[in-house]
């Protein structure tokens, strides 16, 4: 195994530091991210003068203390972020099987499926669906997912029609294995590499796409803490207090920055050609 | 005669796509909610609300409700918009040129520094130039878009009040949104191009090239940056798509008067055909743009042929 490289390890540090904080959000936070102090309203971070105290990032407009706000807001975002590349996974990984193998009519429909969803102008189709069915949770997956499981069907789909006349393939076939489990047992563990790489990218996308679709006031419920929504409120501020939304911005860079730098470093590790 | 058949299969293909689109939307519109709630007021008798709906011809089966709209579409009517009771299509033909004009700008500066960051850091490969490129990339593709639009804004608007907050009114005003809607395409761009560049420095046709004795800048650009090409122009064409769909979220921060923001009005009053027609020519935007691509294929690779 390959030493890993300086980026690498950023990102596995990065991920690392933002799944503990998410895990341990009552343990680490200062406060409860609800609590209102509102003798330090809108107060600066500790450093700025005319700060008050106990506030290491400031307060908001109510005077909740940011700093909490952002160690729970990592929990919407996580959380959401992974489910929504694994429900991406599961569709776009056994779309891109199917297409990949059997080829012919069934490629032709998924490839079509795939096309029109390049093609939709997604954040119009997510304002839509979260805009009127409603946020929560579920919903807000289900449609992060819909934007991410084309990554994975294009990957999958190109690895399997590259795999699928290979021998030990063909000899599954030849000595009878049913074909689902020649999928299973013989196909998808020669293509789980490049899943997982799609998968760390597109948490990443997930977790950028859920927090533009919270500032947009669509989504999540905006009462629970999310980083997302934290910009959305602090806009109105910008002027006057920049800290209520310059901290979850700050938050949500790093811990896309980090799934970006550990999906490159998966790749190039799986990947003995690349480059870079 | 070849373009022809590659032009006939291409539209037929993206005519199956749009069909798929429209009916994607049209389904979720109406499975979503009664639009006619949203137009009357919350006493209005029965009787008002069916006149409504009959007038609209929402009353009919989906179905035939589908069916007549794509019949009108062929003809070029996408409908009458709810709420600005006007025709669909000069609504959306109307906003188009501004968000064509956020996009065009953010795609040429996306372009211009995405491929000179990637070619410097491909030619200076292993040194503080290259790991400074890598620095920026990774930064561009974490920042969340519309949050550097709300630093910008501070900033040049605000304190510096070098451009507008927001708005279409000068000529500057397009600078601050598109800047913000270019920053992740210029780092995948520049990503990209730096790897197939550093790819390409390394084939035999280059040293051949070099060993001629030809210029340096000849080497780079005819041989290097050809070949490069290739998978530039396919991410170019998808950048483009992702620029006209990301321009939503830009276009309510900096108040830019495209069909983003048409959209997204449309969505919150329930404008159904708005809605409709708003998608349906953002998703031939990118369909024209990708058949473009493909054959820009044909004129930088030879090889290439159309099918």
């Amino acid at each position: 195994m390959k030493r890993m490289p300086p980026f690498g390890l950023l990102g596995a540090g990065l991920i690392t530091l933002a799944v503990a904080t998410a895990v341990l959000a009552p343990v680490v936070a200062p406060t409860t991210p609800t609590r209102l102090d509102l003798r330090a309203r809108l107060s600066p971070p500790a450093w700025v003068v005319g700060a008050k105290p106990g506030h290491l990032l400031g307060t908001d407009n109510v005077g909740r203390d940011v700093l909490s706000r952002v160690i729970y807001g990592s929990r919407i975002s996580l959380s959401v972020g992974a489910a929504a590349a694994v429900l991406g996974m599961l569709i776009g990984s056994t779309m891109g099987l199917l297409a990949g193998y059997f080829g012919q009519w069934v490629d032709a429909v998924i490839s079509w499926l795939i096309n029109v969803q390049l093609a939709f102008p997604f954040t119009l189709l997510a304002i839509f669906l979260l805009g009127t069915v409603g946020g929560g949770f579920g919903a807000v997956v289900v449609v992060l997912a819909l934007a991410t499981w084309v990554n994975y069907a294009r990957i999958v789909r190109g690895e399997v029609l590259a795999i699928r006349s290979r021998d030990y393939v063909l000899a599954a076939r030849a000595v009878g294995v049913p074909t689902g489990r020649t999928l299973l047992r013989y196909i998808l563990p020669n293509v789980a590499g490049p899943i997982v790489v799609v998968a760390s990218f597109s948490t990443a996308q997930a977790i950028l796409t859920q927090a533009a679709l919270s500032f947009l006031g669509v989504g999540i419920d905006p009462s629970v803490p999310s980083w997302g929504a934290m910009l959305n409120e602090g806009r109105a501020y910008l002027q006057s207090a920049w800290w209520i939304a310059v901290f979850p911005g700050l938050a949500i860079a790093l811990t896309v920055l980090g799934a970006n730098l550990l999906g490159d470093w998966l790749r190039d590790w799986l990947d003995p050609r690349s480059v870079a | 005669m070849t373009l022809v058949i590659f032009l006939v299969r291409r539209l037929a293909g993206a005519a199956l796509v749009l069909l798929g689109v429209s009916l994607a939307t049209f389904l979720v519109a109406h499975t979503t909610g009664d639009p006619v709630t949203l137009l009357v007021p919350a006493n209005a008798t029965e009787a008002a609300r069916a006149a409504l709906r009959a007038h609209f011809g929402l009353d009919q089966s989906w179905p035939v409700q589908y069916g007549l709209f794509i019949l009108h579409a062929l003809g070029g009517d996408l409908g009458t918009s709810f709420v600005y009771r006007q025709p669909v299509l000069d609504l959306v033909l109307n906003r188009l040129g501004a968000t064509f004009e956020l996009a065009f700008v953010a795609f040429a500066i996306a372009l211009v520094l995405g491929v000179g960051l990637g070619m410097l850091a491909a030619l200076k490969r292993g040194t503080a130039v290259d790991a400074c490129v890598t620095a920026f990339t990774m930064v561009g593709l974490a920042v969340p878009p519309f949050w550097l639009g709300l630093i910008l804004v501070i900033v040049f608007a605000v304190r510096l009040q070098l451009f507008p907050v927001s708005g279409a009114d000068t000529a500057l005003s397009v600078v601050l949104p598109a800047v913000t809607l270019s920053l992740q395409s210029t780092a995948r761009i520049a990503r990209l191009l730096r790897s197939a560049m550093i790819e390409v420095l390394q084939a035999d046709y280059m040293r051949t090239a070099r060993a001629m004795g030809l210029l340096r800048s000849r080497v780079l650009w005819v041989h290097g940056f050809r070949n490069a090409l290739i998978p530039l122009v396919t991410m170019a064409g998808l950048e483009l798509g992702d620029l006209i769909s990301s321009a939503v979220v830009i276009e309510a921060i900096f108040a830019w008067p495209g069909i983003g923001r048409l959209a997204i009005g449309a969505v919150e009053q329930r404008d159904f055909p708005l809605l409709q027609g708003s998608v349906l020519v953002a998703a031939v935007c990118f369909i024209t743009v990708n058949l473009v691509v493909d054959w820009l294929y044909t004129r930088i690779d030879p090889r290439v042929v159309l099918r």
